[in-house]
C-alpha cells in the first residue's frame, strides 16, 4: 500500500494553512485552475492556499461555480492545477505521472459521487469489487473483501443485487464500500446525499462520521448544503474560485 | 477473473449492443462462408468435369498442331485432297478410308526429348487421327472441278455424273494408345465405366456417346479403317477427356493409317502439380513447333452455365462478401463507439477509482473482441445454412468443353479436305456435361471465418478504446455544477 502520510494524529492550532506541515495530508501554495485558453478562459480557482491535515473531516461549501468541484477533482488527483503547489503527503500531484496518479487513486483515495456512479451491469458487490481487482487479488478474496465492506456499511446478504435493484441509499452504501474496499487514507465524497431524501442523506452522513471516527482517514466531503456543512468539524467556503473563510470547532473530529 | 465476470455482465445485461453487433457480423461473415462454400463448390463442379483429364495425373498435353495457310490445304494432312480423279472412272464404285490430322506427326522416339524435359515425371504417346470413310459412285465432273482446294466441297452443278448423295462419308475419330501405360495417356484404365482396358491388338474401347450414337456395347465390333475390333470396355465421355469415338492399340492405328513409328501427341505428367506452368514452358522450348496444353488451358475452355456461376460467384459474390464484411465492422464499430460514449460516466469512474489507462481500454476492446467471437459462431452457423441450402437445392450446371489442340478438327466446317461438309462431323468437337453444385465449408474456412469476426470485433475495439482512453477521468464528475 502507498502511504503518503506521517500519522494521524491533529494538531490542535490550526488555519486554513496547517500549522503543522508534517500533520497535513495536503497542501495548497496558491493553486490555480484555469480552464481553456485566450479570451475564453475560465479561472476556477485563484491563488488558493489550503492545508488539510491527515484525520480530518473537512467540509467545503460553496454556491454552484464557486469552484469547490474543481478543488476536489484536484484534490482526487482527476486532474492538474494550472500553477501553485499541490501536495499529498510527500508527492507534488501537479507533476505526477497518469500512471503515479492512478496509483494514488487505486491505494490512497476513495471516491462517493453524488450520482453513485455504480456500474449498472455489476452487482452490489461486483462493484466493490471493481475497485480492488486492479491490486490483484484472486477471485476469493476479492469476494471476502467485497462482501466485509458491504457488511461494514449494512448491506450484507445484498451482494447479489444489481444497482437497479436498490434504493438510492443502499446505491450510495455500495458506493461508500467501494470507496473504502481498499483502505484509503482520503476518502473525498462529492455532494453524496446530493440525490437522496434528507432521511436517507442523513443515515448516508451518519456512516460516513462514523466511519471517519473509526478509521481516522481523512474526509473532503463537497456541499451546498448548510446543514451538512453545521455538523462538520471543518468548513472552507469557496467563493468565485478563492476561499472566502472557514469555521472550525477547535479539537473537534478524531477520537 | 474478475475482469472475465465484467466482460460476460457487460455483454449478458446489455443484450440490445450485444445482438446487434454480433448479428451484423454474423451476417457479414455468413455471407463469406456462404461464398466461398459456393466458391469451393463451383470448383469442384470443375474438377468434376475435368477430372477425365487431369484426374489421371495427365497434367499437359504435346501436339504439334500444322501451320494452315488461309485457303490452302495442310501440307501433312493425312494423304492430301481427295481429288475425284483418284478415285476412278465416272460411274465406277468406290470405297475408301482417308486419314486425316491438323497435328503434325512426329517419330515417337521423340517423346524421349520431351521426357528428358527436368520436371517431367512420365509420358505416354498416342495418335489421333479423324478417318473418314468415303464410298458411293465416281461422279461426271467438269475439268475446272476435278481438284477442288481442300475444304472447299464441290457443289451439286458441277458434279453431273451423279447427285450428290451418292458419295456415303462418315468420320470417326479414333486414337491409337500406347497401352504399355494404363495409368497415363488419351485413354487410362480408370475412365473405363464398362468392360475392360485395351489387352490386345484386336481390341476397341468406345466412348459412352459414341457407344449410344452408335448402339454399341461390350462384346461387339466395331469397324476401323475396314477393319473390325471387338469393343472390349465403354470409356467414360465427360467433358475433358480427349473425345475420341474409339480406342485402340497404338501399333494398330499406325499400320492402318500408314503411318508406322509416327505418333503426333505425347501425355505428359509433371513431377509435381505446380510445376506445371515452367515445364510446359521448358517442354516447348526443347520441342521446337509443341504446343502444350495443360489442365488450366481446358480450364479456360469449358463454357456454359458453370462459368457463368463461377464469373457470378468470383466477382459479385467476392464483391458483395467483402461490401458486407466493411458493413458489418462498421457498424460494429460505430456501436462500439457510440457505446463508449454512453459509458462516459462509467468509464470515467473506472479511472477515477484507479483503473489505469490500459485495463479501460483492454475492458472495452475486450467486449467487442467476445463480440465479435459470437458473431463469429453464429456467423459460421449462418454460412453452414446456407452452403446446406445451396446443396439441397440441388443446382444443375452444365458446361462444355472444346476440343483440346491435337484433335482432328480441321479448318472449313470439319470436312477433309476435298469432299463436301459431311453431316455430324462436328459431334465430336465439344463435349457436354451437367453436374450438380454442392458447396461445401471447410474448417479451414470456418476459422478464417470466426477470426474474420473476431478482427471485426478487435478493430471496433480498438477504435472504441481509443476514445475511452482519451476520457478523462474527471468526466465522472462532471455532472456537477
Amino acid at each position: 500500500m502507498t502511504s503518503v502520510t506521517s500519522g494521524t494524529d491533529t494538531n490542535g492550532k490550526r488555519d486554513t494553512m496547517s500549522g503543522n506541515e508534517n500533520d497535513s495530508i495536503y497542501r495548497l501554495d496558491s493553486v490555480t485552475k484555469v480552464y481553456g485558453s485566450g479570451a475564453t478562459a475560465v479561472t476556477a480557482l485563484e491563488g488558493v492556499d489550503l492545508g488539510i491535515a491527515s484525520g480530518e473531516l473537512v467540509a467545503i461549501v460553496g454556491s454552484s461555480g464557486s469552484g469547490k468541484s474543481t478543488l476536489l477533482q484536484l484534490l482526487g488527483g482527476l486532474d492538474r492545477p494550472s500553477a501553485g503547489r499541490l501536495a499529498l503527503g510527500g508527492l507534488e500531484l501537479g507533476r505526477a505521472g497518469d500512471a503515479d496518479l492512478a496509483a494514488i487513486r487505486l491505494r490512497t483515495i476513495g471516491f462517493v459521487f453524488q450520482q453513485f456512479n455504480l456500474i449498472p451491469t455489476l452487482t452490489a458487490g461486483e462493484n466493490v469489487e471493481v475497485a480492488a481487482a486492479p491490486l490483484g487479488f484472486d477471485g476469493a478474496t476479492l469476494r471476502d473483501r467485497a462482501a466485509a465492506m458491504l457488511d461494514r456499511v449494512g448491506l450484507a446478504g445484498r451482494a447479489g443485487h444489481l444497482p437497479s435493484e436498490l434504493s438510492g441509499g443502499e446505491q450510495q452504501r455500495v458506493a461508500i464500500a467501494r470507496a473504502l474496499v481498499n483502505e484509503p487514507e482520503v476518502l473525498l465524497a462529492d455532494e453524496p446525499t446530493g440525490n437522496l431524501d434528507s432521511a436517507t442523506g442523513e443515515q448516508i452522513l451518519g456512516l460516513l462520521r462514523e466511519l471517519w471516527r473509526e478509521s481516522g482517514m481523512t474526509i473532503v466531503l463537497v456541499t451546498h448544503d448548510p446543514a451538512i456543512a453545521a455538523d462538520s468539524p471543518r468548513v472552507i467556503r469557496l467563493a468565485d474560485g478563492r476561499i472566502a473563510g472557514e469555521d472550525r470547532e477547535p479539537l473537534a473530529g478524531v477520537g | 477473473m474478475f475482469y472475465f465476470r465484467y466482460l460476460g455482465a457487460e455483454l449478458r445485461r446489455r443484450k440490445g449492443r450485444t445482438v446487434l453487433t454480433a448479428t451484423c457480423l454474423a451476417l457479414g461473415v455468413g455471407l463469406v462462408v456462404a461464398v466461398t462454400a459456393l466458391s469451393a463448390g463451383l470448383d469442384e463442379a470443375q474438377s468434376e468435369v475435368l477430372e477425365p483429364l487431369t484426374g489421371v495425373g495427365t497434367e499437359m498435353s504435346v501436339s504439334r498442331p500444322m501451320e494452315i495457310e488461309q485457303g490452302g490445304a495442310p501440307p501433312d494432312a493425312g494423304g492430301g485432297p481427295i481429288g475425284l480423279d483418284d478415285l476412278g472412272r465416272a460411274g465406277e464404285k468406290f470405297d475408301t478410308y482417308r486419314y486425316v490430322s491438323t497435328d503434325t506427326s512426329f517419330p515417337a522416339a521423340k517423346r524421349k526429348r520431351v521426357a528428358a524435359v527436368d520436371g517431367v515425371d512420365a509420358t505416354a504417346v498416342g495418335l489421333t487421327l479423324s478417318v473418314a470413310h468415303v464410298s458411293g459412285v465416281v461422279p461426271e465432273q467438269s475439268a475446272s472441278a476435278s481438284s477442288p482446294a481442300a475444304g472447299a466441297p464441290p457443289t451439286g452443278s458441277s458434279a453431273s455424273g451423279g447427285p450428290p448423295d451418292s458419295i456415303n462419308f462418315d468420320t470417326t475419330i479414333v486414337s491409337g494408345v500406347d497401352t504399355s501405360n494404363p495409368d497415363l495417356g488419351l485413354l487410362t484404365a480408370s475412365q473405363i465405366t464398362d468392360g475392360s482396358y485395351i489387352a490386345g491388338t484386336g481390341d476397341a474401347v468406345v466412348s459412352q456417346s459414341y457407344a449410344t450414337q452408335e448402339d454399341l456395347a461390350v462384346g461387339d465390333t466395331v469397324e476401323v479403317g475396314g477393319k473390325d475390333f471387338d469393343v472390349v470396355g465403354i470409356s467414360s465421355g465427360a467433358v475433358g477427356g480427349q473425345p475420341s469415338d474409339v480406342y485402340v492399340e497404338l501399333g494398330r492405328l499406325q499400320k492402318l493409317a500408314d503411318l508406322e513409328g509416327r505418333v503426333n501427341s505425347v501425355e505428359v505428367r509433371a513431377s509435381s502439380a505446380g510445376e506445371v506452368g515452367a515445364v510446359s514452358g521448358r517442354i516447348e522450348s526443347a520441342f521446337p513447333g509443341s504446343e502444350v496444353t495443360t489442365s488450366s488451358d481446358l480450364a479456360d475452355q469449358v463454357s456454359g452455365s458453370l462459368v457463368d456461376a463461377k464469373n457470378l460467384s468470383g466477382k459479385l459474390g467476392t464483391a458483395l462478401a467483402v461490401v458486407a464484411l466493411i458493413g458489418a465492422f462498421g457498424i460494429t464499430t460505430l456501436v462500439t463507439l457510440s457505446s463508449v460514449a454512453k459509458r462516459t460516466r462509467e468509464l470515467g469512474t473506472l479511472k477515477a477509482i484507479g483503473w489505469r489507462q490500459w485495463l479501460v481500454v483492454r475492458q472495452v476492446a475486450g467486449e467487442s473482441v467476445l463480440q465479435g467471437l459470437i458473431g463469429g459462431l453464429l456467423g459460421v452457423a449462418v454460412g453452414l445454412a446456407a452452403a446446406a441450402a445451396i446443396g439441397a437445392a440441388g443446382i444443375s450446371l452444365d458446361a462444355s468443353l472444346a476440343p483440346a489442340s491435337g484433335m482432328p478438327s480441321p479448318p472449313g466446317g470439319g470436312a477433309p479436305p476435298g469432299i463436301g461438309g459431311p453431316p455430324g462431323a462436328d459431334a465430336a468437337a465439344s463435349v457436354a456435361s451437367t453436374v450438380t453444385l454442392g458447396a461445401p465449408v471447410s474448417p479451414g474456412v470456418a476459422l478464417t471465418a470466426i477470426c474474420l469476426a473476431v478482427a471485426g470485433g478487435l478493430i471496433a475495439g480498438v477504435f472504441g478504446g481509443m476514445r475511452a482512453a482519451r476520457l478523462r477521468p474527471a468526466e465522472a464528475l462532471r455532472s456537477l455544477g
